[in-house]
């Protein structure tokens, strides 16, 4: 058994560049999905707001499942899905679950009344970040283990050969993956 | 190697990697339903993992009460669900931290937790929103760093704090590291610190004018005083005992004026065990050691722990300390060097060294505060802050009571350059030690208890604060604002200049979250004096408070007066008077809906989240936890006999046994020895003969299946033998158990 092929503790982030959004105009936003059980397939907890702390969460939706974040990144808004509980299926299968989690999220924000038109993610590169140094840590052996199963993802949303992984992050953060679309660039 | 487990096993001492994996094991049991849920708690609890808000299994949206459909139907403690995330609690003992073990607290954040450490007001770190199953190897991880979440919750000896400038402080009798440290290291995990009615927390202070050790507020304060005998400098520690701040605040007592170092840890011992035996164990509310030091009075209670002082038997560890203080030190990372007159220097700088930072008492050297806003970094800034340590001071970093860090050692030459690499990370926020550092306890965000957004109103004081730091008046400038969730006082609104404490009122027909006022806490004297309270305002209008009182405090103080002594003089009437159509006409719903709501929650405020606390943890004799760990060993018995190592089964079984047997006997002999031979000789005596175990219709026969085993020594090694004795062993576990609750019925 590889290891890698055991990760579970995954993260995915999209951004939004250009955006007026802050991420405490999350915070209502946020309680509302909660009251209104907005996602079907989280136990969605509570909303934290972490705002003061830079380069910290932003505001927080804390599920069972996993929190969901936006925050300010490098000038942009940052979409950031971290699983904290098991899923089921093949890595492959296990990383396109979270993928889809940070889009239908992403996508329900942007349909938010007070976000029509302000808010716009870029999808056209994702992150997929190791949130496991044990399994996955951040190297190249790593990135070259991960890549197969995010090939099979960026080949299915991007279309074949349409794609570039880059590996990111410095020695002592976790591995990243940037997933872009080389059709654009 | 995929498990931390075993990728660790070198670097994490070998008695912390056990206790490690006996919990994984307990949650193994808890999780098969093999372990009570009240001993469970109290075990976890023991570990530093706490409960959360909504971890009953419901919340309130704003608009109803949602049932929170947890997966598993578990529980984890008395209504706490399994799987709701929690908190866990790690233990800085004197806030002491390094910049390796920066690194893994950040790692450990980002993976498990949601990337923020939270410093707490008793210089521990929190994490928030950790599930349970994850917590065997978060404590590996902060083990292999030399860092343990033992007896951080729980009824047992806490955090033991102490001032963060110790050894650099110009006002200090001498430095009380080494004795923090070496009282740390002899109460974790002592049998007689096993069996409190409550929790017993411990501070050190160098010297008594200061606040930095808020002595006089614990139950446990030792002062360091010196004396001069012979020519020569003794050191010594002013103990107190019975303070505590809670609902209502105790000042402590003087338990001995000059306590030499030998008898630092026999005394203190001697302490626990009179609290353990005469505590109070029932009821939760008057459990702590301050409650014990009034029912009985300081003479008395004195009297006893001197009587329990003359028969403890001798420890080396009381004194060996000792040997090694001459040797006791810190390194700096750089030669002194005074700060430069021709230098230039950065934008901001002035103001953050006017407030963040105070000269050493070593020439040359500074102490500088690393101001966090509400305790809280991410771990990108603690990896980099780490790396900003490494860089200027090496090892030499503290958490403090205000929730900041403290950077000591720095040389002065080095300051603009350590404020322009904080300001690089997000951490060169001038007013620490100021009216805009405000501290906050966890209160509704995280808390079961909190009742008012102790956090969010210490953020909005902050802002405000902040904007007009500079135009403020130099008296009002250098007072203390702390906020506390609840009358439970985490935030130690008790001893701040200017306190609130979160409760609620029904106005207009609604829950309105309001802010009790406390004025005149003193902070300075080692927390020596509480605030008195004013009345109880709107959470919403409580910075209008802030702007009354300092405004007031700036028209009328007498030249000189402090705060304390401005609030003692215009008295309760007068200050009350300032503030008090602020508790009325408050507006109605349609009109300002924003008023009843709290702090950064747009939820319509309500009373209805609010949980059973675990601050006081559940009272789990040590009888009750010697019999949770028989039961583990059996349980661990039947895993080897599954892997066909019949001779480890075998042991084991034994040792549940013997265990078992010793759990019953200590509630008689509470220091019985651990030799088996002892133990059964012991058993034999007070259960056996006096058919105290007797099961109604088997009789003693339970008991036979343990003096078999003690006298044949070990059974064949084969599946079974050993079979058979694993079962003999569960009966013998189940007829202790059942022998325990006749006794405590009895």
């Amino acid at each position: 058994m590889e290891y890698f092929m055991e990760l579970q503790r995954l993260s995915v982030k999209l951004v939004a560049e250009s955006t007026t959004v802050k991420p405490l105009e999350l915070v209502p936003v946020f309680h509302a999905w909660i009251r209104n059980q907005k996602l079907k397939d989280h136990l969605m907890i509570d909303v934290a707001d972490y705002n003061h702390v830079p380069e910290g969460p932003g505001t927080l939706l804390v599920t069972y499942e996993g929190n969901y974040s936006l925050a300010q990144e490098d000038g942009k808004i940052a979409l950031l899905y971290q699983r904290k509980r098991l899923l089921a299926g093949t890595l492959t299968e296990r990383l396109n679950t979270a993928l889809k989690a940070v889009l239908t999220a992403s996508e329900l924000l942007e349909q938010e009344d007070e976000f029509r038109d302000r808010l716009s993610f870029d999808r056209n590169r994702f992150w997929v970040i190791s949130n496991d140094r044990l399994s996955l840590p951040n190297t190249e052996q790593s990135f070259e283990e991960l890549s197969p199963a995010l090939s099979e993802i960026a080949t299915e949303f991007f279309g074949h050969d349409n794609f570039i992984l880059s590996r990111q992050g410095g020695e002592k953060e976790r591995l990243s993956v940037l997933v872009e679309s080389s059709v654009l660039n | 190697m995929n498990s931390w487990k075993e990728q660790l096993s070198s670097q994490i001492p070998q008695d912390w990697g056990k206790e490690i994996d006996i919990f994984e094991t307990q949650i193994e049991l808890r999780k098969r339903g093999k372990l009570d849920e009240k001993i469970f708690a109290e075990t976890r609890l023991r570990r530093g993992v706490y409960g959360q808000r909504y971890d009953n299994g419901q919340r309130h949206d704003g608009e109803q009460t949602q049932k929170l459909a947890y997966p598993s139907g578990l529980l984890k403690g008395p209504e706490t669900v399994w799987d709701a995330p929690g908190m866990l609690r790690i233990k800085i003992p004197f806030g002491g931290v390094t910049p390796d073990q920066l690194d893994v607290l950040a790692e450990v954040a980002e993976e498990y937790s949601n990337g923020i450490l939270h410093v707490t007001t008793r210089q521990d770190f929190q994490y928030h929103y950790i599930h349970i199953e994850d917590t065997p190897d978060i404590m590996r991880r902060l083990a292999a760093a030399g860092i343990t979440t033992r007896e951080a919750c729980g009824n047992s000896v806490r955090n033991l704090t102490a001032c963060p400038k110790a050894g650099v402080c110009s006002g200090e009798e001498f430095d009380v590291t080494p004795y923090a440290r070496a009282l740390t290291d002899f109460l974790l995990g002592h049998p007689d610190c096993q069996d409190f009615g409550r929790k017993v927390k411990i501070a050190f202070s160098g010297c008594q004018g200061e606040a930095c050790g808020l002595v006089m507020m614990h139950d446990i304060g030792a002062l360091a005083v010196k004396k001069t005998r012979r020519g020569k400098d003794v050191h010594g520690f002013a103990l107190y005992v019975g303070g505590g701040l809670g609902t209502v605040p105790y000042q402590a007592k003087l338990f001995d004026a000059f306590l030499p170092p030998e008898e630092l840890l026999p005394i203190s011992q001697a302490i626990a065990r009179v609290f353990g035996r005469l505590g109070e164990k029932k009821n939760r509310a008057q459990a702590r050691l301050k409650f014990l030091v009034v029912k009985l009075g300081i003479e008395e209670f004195r009297r006893l722990v001197w009587e329990e002082r003359q028969i403890l038997p001798d420890d080396p560890h009381w004194t060996s300390y000792l040997d090694h203080l001459p040797a006791y030190g810190e390194t700096p990372l750089k030669p002194p060097s005074p700060l430069s007159a021709e230098k230039t220097l950065p934008e901001g700088f002035a103001e953050w060294q006017r407030s963040n930072v105070k000269a050493q008492k070593q020439t040359g050297y500074a102490i500088a505060t690393v101001a966090l806003p509400l305790g809280d970094l991410s771990s990108d800034q603690t990896r980099k802050l780490a790396d900003v340590a490494r860089r200027y001071i090496g090892d030499n970093i503290r958490t403090t009571v205000e929730q900041n860090f403290v950077f000591r050692w720095v040389s002065e030459e080095d300051l603009p350059d350590l404020y322009e690499d904080l300001l690089e990370i997000g951490l060169g926020d001038s007013g620490a030690n100021t009216i805009v550092d405000v501290t906050a306890c966890p209160g509704t965000d995280t808390c079961k208890l909190g009742i008012s957004a102790s956090r969010g109103l210490a953020e909005e004081l902050r802002n405000r604060l902040a904007a007009k730091s500079f135009e403020m008046d130099e008296a009002v400038r250098s007072l203390r604002i702390k906020v506390s969730g609840c009358f439970n006082s985490c935030g130690q609104h008790h001893v701040a200049d200017i306190g609130f404490f979160g409760n609620s009122r029904t106005l207009n027909g609604y829950k309105v979250p309001h802010f009790q006022v406390i004025l005149g806490g003193q902070w300075a004297e080692n927390a020596g004096s509480f605030g008195m309270t004013i009345g109880a305002i709107p959470s919403r209008r409580i910075p209008e408070v802030v702007d009354r009182i300092t405004d007031h405090f700036v028209l009328v103080r007498n030249q000189g007066e402090n705060f304390c002594d401005f609030v003692a003089r215009i008295g309760k009437k007068e200050l009350r008077s300032l503030i008090e159509n602020l508790m009325k006409n408050a507006p109605s719903f349609e009109d300002n809906p924003d008023f009843y709501h709290d702090w950064g929650d747009p939820r319509e405020f309500t009373m209805l989240d609010r949980g059973i606390g675990e601050c006081a943890g559940e009272v789990i004799s040590a009888s009750q936890f010697d019999l949770a760990d028989a039961e583990r060993e059996v349980f661990d018995a039947q895993l080897e006999l599954e892997k066909e190592n019949y001779a480890e089964a075998d042991a084991l079984a034994y040792q549940s046994m013997v265990g078992a047997s010793r759990a019953l006997v200590k509630q008689q002999y509470f220091d019985v020895p651990e030799p088996p031979d002892i133990v059964v000789e012991e058993f034999t005596q007070r259960f056996l003969d006096t058919e105290l175990f007797y099961d109604k219709y088997a009789k003693g026969k339970f008991a036979r299946y343990l003096l078999q085993r003690h006298q044949q020594g070990p059974v064949n090694a084969d599946a079974d033998s050993v079979h058979q004795l694993i079962d003999q062993a569960q009966l013998f576990i189940d007829a202790a158990h059942a022998c325990y609750a006749r006794c405590a019925v009895e």
